[in-house]
């Protein structure tokens, strides 16, 4: 990777070595890569589908919240 | 685990409930039709802060995820309801081959392309810029042109210099070729010193980057969407359409059944 930028390259890549944890979910059939910021809340980081229209639509930016919950079956395994 | 991916459940945000919600009200009611919504036949692109390349970059940058803008322009390029795409670009540069990628699609559009350069469109910003059909910068923006550099472990070897002047040819040919300014001029700016601070390479403030060639006009948003619509205008009359209303997108058509 090269990067050509003209901010200094430590400054771009600062904190790079910090482990960022990301999940796949399945939204509506559409496959999303998501970092979880809460229970319940997590932050849209990429689109994972072949249709191009999902790409357009402004909900499944990269960036966006999206509210996750939990099933209580799920609750009751962790219990 | 909390997070695993079959078992979670994920709704639609609450927007997305309401915006139903709005539509069940109106057929509730009855309502006829309601007053049909122009269709916007542009689509805008905002190139902003960092273009990400293969490595996520760490959360303080501002970044323009690759994955995300090849997918959009297969879909600008293939949606019958855009005719036109504004590129917006207010950016430090990035990835070189994440850069020439997003050109190289904007480039093979087969739909007219406005660029203008607001604040900075620095480094591969250029290729991203020039990629377009017609390109605009802010009187007030810049555009710097600098070498390649190596970051991190470089092996000292003559091979590793090759590399990058071939790295750098491609910037370099990308934007002679689509562009009026020479490969030998652009060279010269990219290796001109006196212009930065410590630093080799130029900084062309609005006027003087359509000065050399690289941008074609000074202006801004009105311009930029006056010379879209003209090329988008221009287009149909090629193809002999005569569409000069854009589709109705497929959820408004149900709205006002």
């Amino acid at each position: 990777m090269i990067l050509y930028t003209v901010l200094p390259i430590e400054t771009v890549l600062e904190g790079l070595g910090q482990e960022r944890k990301f999940v796949d979910i399945q939204l509506k059939g559409l496959s999303l890569t998501v970092e979880p910021i809460s229970m319940e809340e997590a932050v849209i980081v990429r689109v994972i589908s072949t249709d191009p229209s999902h790409y357009l639509n402004p909900r499944l930016a990269p960036g966006r919240k999206i509210r996750l919950f939990q099933s209580s079956s799920l609750i009751s395994d962790v219990l | 685990m909390f997070y695993q991916p079959v078992r979670n459940q994920v709704e639609p945000s609450s927007e997305l409930q309401e915006e139903k919600t709005a539509t069940q009200t109106i057929t509730a009611l009855g309502e006829m039709s309601t007053p049909p919504q122009p269709a916007n036949n542009v689509h805008v692109m905002s190139i902003i802060g960092q273009i990400e390349g293969h490595i996520i970059l760490p959360p303080q940058n501002k970044s323009t995820k690759y994955e995300h803008v090849i997918p959009q322009l297969v879909a600008v390029e293939q949606n019958p309801s855009i005719e036109g795409l504004l590129v917006v670009l207010n950016t430090v540069g990035g990835d070189v081959e994440a850069g020439l990628a997003i050109a190289e699609m904007i480039n093979t559009l087969s739909k007219p392309s406005v660029s203008l350069i607001l604040g900075g469109g620095h480094s591969i910003a250029l290729p991203i810029a020039v990629s377009c059909n017609y390109r605009f910068i802010a009187s007030t923006a810049t555009v710097t042109i600098h070498p390649l550099r190596l970051s991190g472990l470089v092996i000292g070897v003559p091979q590793t210099y090759e590399y990058l002047e071939k790295m750098q040819d491609r910037v370099i040919k990308f934007v002679s070729e689509h562009t009026t300014i020479s490969a030998d001029k652009l060279r010269e700016l990219m290796f001109r010193t006196g212009e930065l601070v410590r630093d080799v390479g130029t900084v062309l403030v609005g006027r003087d980057a359509v000065s050399v060639g690289l941008i074609d006009e000074v202006g801004g948003l009105c311009d930029a969407l006056r010379v879209l619509n003209q090329l988008i205008e221009e287009k149909r009359k090629k193809q002999g359409t005569g569409n000069y209303f854009a589709e109705m997108p497929a959820n408004e058509g149900e709205l006002r059944q």
